[in-house]
């Protein structure tokens, strides 16, 4: 034996220069998985006024994302959209288990508006503390007649939830499936539009914001974390491996 | 002569209570993961409704969960942390006993799948396990 096999002569060998190039691609894999994971980890705060300002300039129509009588897409959730409306004061209820950002628990009131296309869309109203204020709003709002005119209204759809009981005066859930059997006749469009910007006569706007502070998604920190582990152990392997090849040469050759 | 503290028994034993471990979290994350995306419910560990309930989310305009129990744990995402945990200690016995019975690479990627195919674990610690004791066995006896 002339010289000693070195762990960097054979990690030159091009076997192992190939190997390290599949160690780069997987731990550039694993980099990018746990980036996003990381990225998810902090759940932003939803929308502020500024956001609105921006969205609202650039909110595709209504029917450019949902139609009546489908299912949404699947990044439908959350948009914000422009919808034409002219209220026909016929239809409107009164949901229960409401609570406004500053954890105010109370009601919303919702109607069905009819579109350009004359199709209903559910959208909400406004909010109310107490179950007799927002009765007497959707009283109000169902004793006039008709509007000729429509009208921009500007909402974020908003996905639909499990249908419950009808409690007394008040729905216990907004599930326009269920609102879609009470009106009857026409396919509702599948996702409702939460308006936080205008409230009718006698309501408060709603401000639904679920997250006022930044979250941590734990289950995406940790996955991150893990991410990031992997990554490594991919060099680590080939390092490793690059390792066994030399001794058993080094071995075979004593 | 391999004492019962020799290394290689020792990783053999951290493969198998690893791939135990490992095997029926990952049966549990599956059927926890089916009713969250089948039914949007977590399962809830001394929430406001019991001791072990199934809770009901709704997801709002910006993808995050809204309407889970403020009190009580969330198991769904526990458990789904703890196999991911779980996962790198496997994935380590597996590198243990891989190195130390200088086995080829494959039967490592093997093994290392095995934790996150449902089921699988099982019948890769089955087998590697006997593999791996008939080859100490030989071993010490030479």
């Amino acid at each position: 034996m002339n010289k000693p096999l070195t762990w960097w002569s054979v990690a030159r060998r091009p076997k192992w220069v190939g190997g390290f190039f599949v160690a780069m691609v997987v731990a550039v894999v694993c980099g990018l998985l746990a980036q996003w994971q990381i990225g998810r980890s902090v759940e932003e705060p939803l929308h502020n006024a500024e956001k609105f300002a921006v969205e609202s300039a650039t909110a595709p129509i209504i029917d450019a994302v949902i139609r009546p009588g489908v299912s949404p897409g699947l990044d439908a959730v959350g948009t914000l959209v422009l919808a034409q409306v002219r209220d026909e004061h016929k239809h409107a209820w009164v949901v229960a288990k409401r609570v406004q950002r500053d954890g105010t628990p109370g009601y919303w009131v919702v109607a069905a508006m009819a579109t350009t296309g004359g199709k209903p869309v559910l959208i909400t109203l406004g909010f109310a503390p107490k179950l007799q204020q927002a009765v007497q709003a959707r009283d109000t709002y169902l004793a006039a007649s008709p509007d000729r005119t429509f009208r921009n209204v500007y909402g974020r759809l908003s996905p639909a939830e499990a249908p419950q009981f009808v409690e007394g005066q008040a729905l216990a859930s907004f599930s326009p499936g269920q609102l879609a059997n009470l009106i009857g006749g026409a396919k509702v469009y599948p996702l409702f539009m939460l308006d936080t910007h205008s409230a009718a006569p006698g309501l408060e706007r709603i401000t639904v914001e679920t997250l006022t502070t930044a979250q941590i998604n734990w289950l995406s920190a940790f996955y991150g974390l893990e991410w990031s582990v992997f990554m490594g152990f991919s060099f680590f392997m080939w390092w490793r491996l690059v390792r066994d090849e030399q001794q058993r040469e080094l071995g075979t050759s004593e | 002569m391999a004492t019962p503290k020799s290394p290689v028994v020792s990783a053999l034993k951290l493969y198998k209570v690893a791939s135990f471990i490992t095997g029926f979290m990952l049966i549990a994350i599956t059927v926890l993961f089916a009713i969250r995306l089948s039914s949007q419910q977590e399962l809830w560990l001394a929430g406001p409704h019991g001791f072990l309930t199934l809770e009901h989310y709704s997801v709002d305009a910006m993808g995050n969960k809204t309407g889970l129990p403020t009190s009580g744990l969330d198991l769904t995402m526990v458990s789904l942390i703890l196999h991911g945990w779980f996962y790198v200690l496997y994935l380590y016995s597996d590198y243990r006993i891989w190195s130390l019975l200088r086995w080829n690479f494959t039967r490592f990627l093997i093994i290392a799948a095995g934790g996150v195919v449902p089921l699988l674990s099982f019948f890769t610690e089955h087998h590697f396990a006997k593999v791996a004791t008939a080859q100490i066995a030989a071993e010490t006896k030479a």
